[in-house]
Parts: C-alpha cells; structure tokens; sequence
C-alpha cells in the first residue's frame, strides 16, 4: 500500500515537474519570436516575471555569446552536445526494447512463442520441487532466430548431496519444459556459501 | 479517405474477431488470458474489454490477433499442439462467423507459466 502511494505520489510530482517545465519552455519560445525590448521578446518575458536582477546578469553573459569569439565557439559546442544528450534520452525513453521470445513454431499463419523469463521463473519452480535442492537460479535466452534457446540452470544443494546427483535431478525436473521449448538445457549444482540465504 | 461508418465497421470487425479469440482461449484447456504486468495486451470493446486478446487490423482489412496467455505447468499437451489447437478453434468460430476471410495471423505468446505449486 505504502508502495503504491510513493510510487503515486513520484509519477504526481514527475508529471508537475515535466509539466512546468514545459510551460517554461514554451513561454521562452513565445518570448524569443520579437527581439529588443519588444512585447514578445525576453526582456519583456524577464520584465514580467520580475527577474530584472537576472536578465541583468544574463544580460552580459548573453552578449558574449552573440560576439565572435571563443564563448560563442564553446556555447555553439555545449549546444551540439545538449542536443545529442536530449536525442539520447528521448531515445531511451521513446524506445521500446522487445524481449525477444523463445519461438516454439513459425509461419505464415502467425508465430507460437514464450517469453523467456517466464520459462525461466518456471524451471526454478520446477527445479526447487527436487528434494535434492535447496535454491534453484534460471536463466534463459531465446535464438535471435529460428526455434529455441538456451536454459542454463544453477541448482543449489546440501553439502551432503553430490553435485552430479541434484544436477542430475534438477535436470529430470526441467527436461519436460525444455523440450517443449526447443531449449538446450545446461545444469550445474552447487553449494551455497557459507552463510549465504537459501529457499 | 475512410467514412464513420466504414471506421465503425473496421472497429467492429477487429473486435468481433478478438472476441472470438477471448472465447478460444477460454474453451482451450490449461490456459489463460493474460493482459501483462502493464495491462497493454487487451481489445477495448464498446461493451467490454477483452484481456490477453491484441487485435490489429492492417491496411487491407486483415485482422491479425496475438493472444498472451498464462500456462498451467504441466500442461495438458505439448504446448505446440495447444498453440495450434487455440488457432484451429480461432480459425473454425471465426469461418462460422463468415470472417475467415478477415482473419489474418494469428500468433499465441506463452507469457507466464505457472505451476501447480505456485496456484496452491
């Protein structure tokens, strides 16, 4: 519940910010369409958000940047950079990355598929129901193309088990999973560090 | 450039074919529908919704369904037979329903596999 009502409260205060920011930006736009002192102009968007004190300021930085010079070179510079920033997060925003998916068939008439971390949290699942298995790790990767994948399976077990035996028994758990997928499966065991959690 | 009532049509068409998938899904054993962890993969109907069920029409009136489900581990058969069992029912309800024609591909997505032991 508190987790709902942060998580709330950050896209609330994410979506003011964003908000604010773009009334901002919109009014420096619609400030910059007339020069000088004019009515549309940045004087006259300082003068009316009373940052006289500012646009003094900035007034001289501003200058610099007009003339020639080494300022103008380093700001045409910070400008390109700035871009480039902005495109890249846009970028990683606007992206959408696709899980690729484990393909079981393909054709024409459409494509049967499994998300692979699905197939994942399922042969841990499966391999923990092993008495021989303390803690079970899976991870699976699909082929960029065609059928199948990979499933590689970390099964942790007592001291007093061999590793061969629960590898083995983890292996005879996610067999039936595997095969159903086209997934060639690795399985290792292991037993866990001193003091590590386990189940 | 595309009339109200042909947009109304093409809506209706789209929906009436997820529709038919919804009813696929819950006729095929040891499976159901999922809508994601964002709730994105669903047809907004104009009385209801239809979780699990993506219904894209393209450009020559085709409808391509893509339907996420939730498997029962173990399922009840090979889940490549019960992907094509899912599309034999779609492709048989939508040629009863005279739409064989608009239906285009039709793609099954195993989106979480549950065990018994996790729904225990």
């Amino acid at each position: 519940m508190a987790l709902l009502a942060a998580r709330g409260l950050a896209r609330l205060i994410a979506l003011a910010l964003t908000t604010a920011l773009a009334l901002a930006g919109l009014a420096a736009a619609v400030f910059s369409i007339q020069g000088d002192s004019a009515t549309l102009s940045l004087p006259s968007l300082a003068g009316h958000a009373r940052l006289d004190d500012v646009h003094a300021r900035a007034g001289v930085f501003l200058a610099d940047l007009e003339a020639d010079g080494p300022p103008a070179k380093l700001a045409a510079l910070a400008e390109a950079g700035a871009s480039a920033l902005g495109l890249l997060l846009l970028f990683g925003v606007l992206a959408r990355r696709r899980e690729p998916l484990v393909v079981i068939s393909s054709d024409d008439g459409g494509t049967i598929a499994a998300r692979p971390r699905a197939l994942g949290q399922a042969a841990t699942t499966l391999a923990e129901q092993s008495r021989d298995v303390l803690h079970a790790k899976a991870r699976t990767t699909a082929r960029h193309r065609g059928r199948g994948g990979r499933l590689r399976l970390t099964a942790y077990h007592r001291r007093s088990t061999g590793q061969k035996d629960a590898a083995a028994a983890s292996r005879a758990r996610v067999q039936a999973l595997a095969d159903s997928f086209s997934l060639r499966v690795r399985v290792r065991g292991r037993v866990p560090r001193r003091g590590a959690r386990v189940g | 450039m595309t009339s109200d009532s042909d947009a109304d049509r093409s809506v209706s068409r789209r929906v009436v074919l997820a529709h038919l998938a919804g009813q696929a899904i819950d006729r095929t054993p040891g499976v159901t529908a999922t809508a994601g962890p964002a709730g994105r993969w669903k047809t907004i109907g104009a009385q209801h919704t239809i979780p699990g069920v993506v219904a894209v029409e393209d450009g020559r009136g085709r409808v391509d369904i893509e339907v996420h489900l939730v498997v029962l581990w173990p399922p009840p058969m090979a889940l490549e037979q019960l992907g094509e069992q899912f599309r034999g029912r779609l492709r048989r309800s939508a040629g009863t329903a005279g739409m064989s024609e608009r239906l285009g591909a039709v793609s099954v997505a195993f989106d979480d596999v549950r065990s018994d032991t996790e729904l225990a």
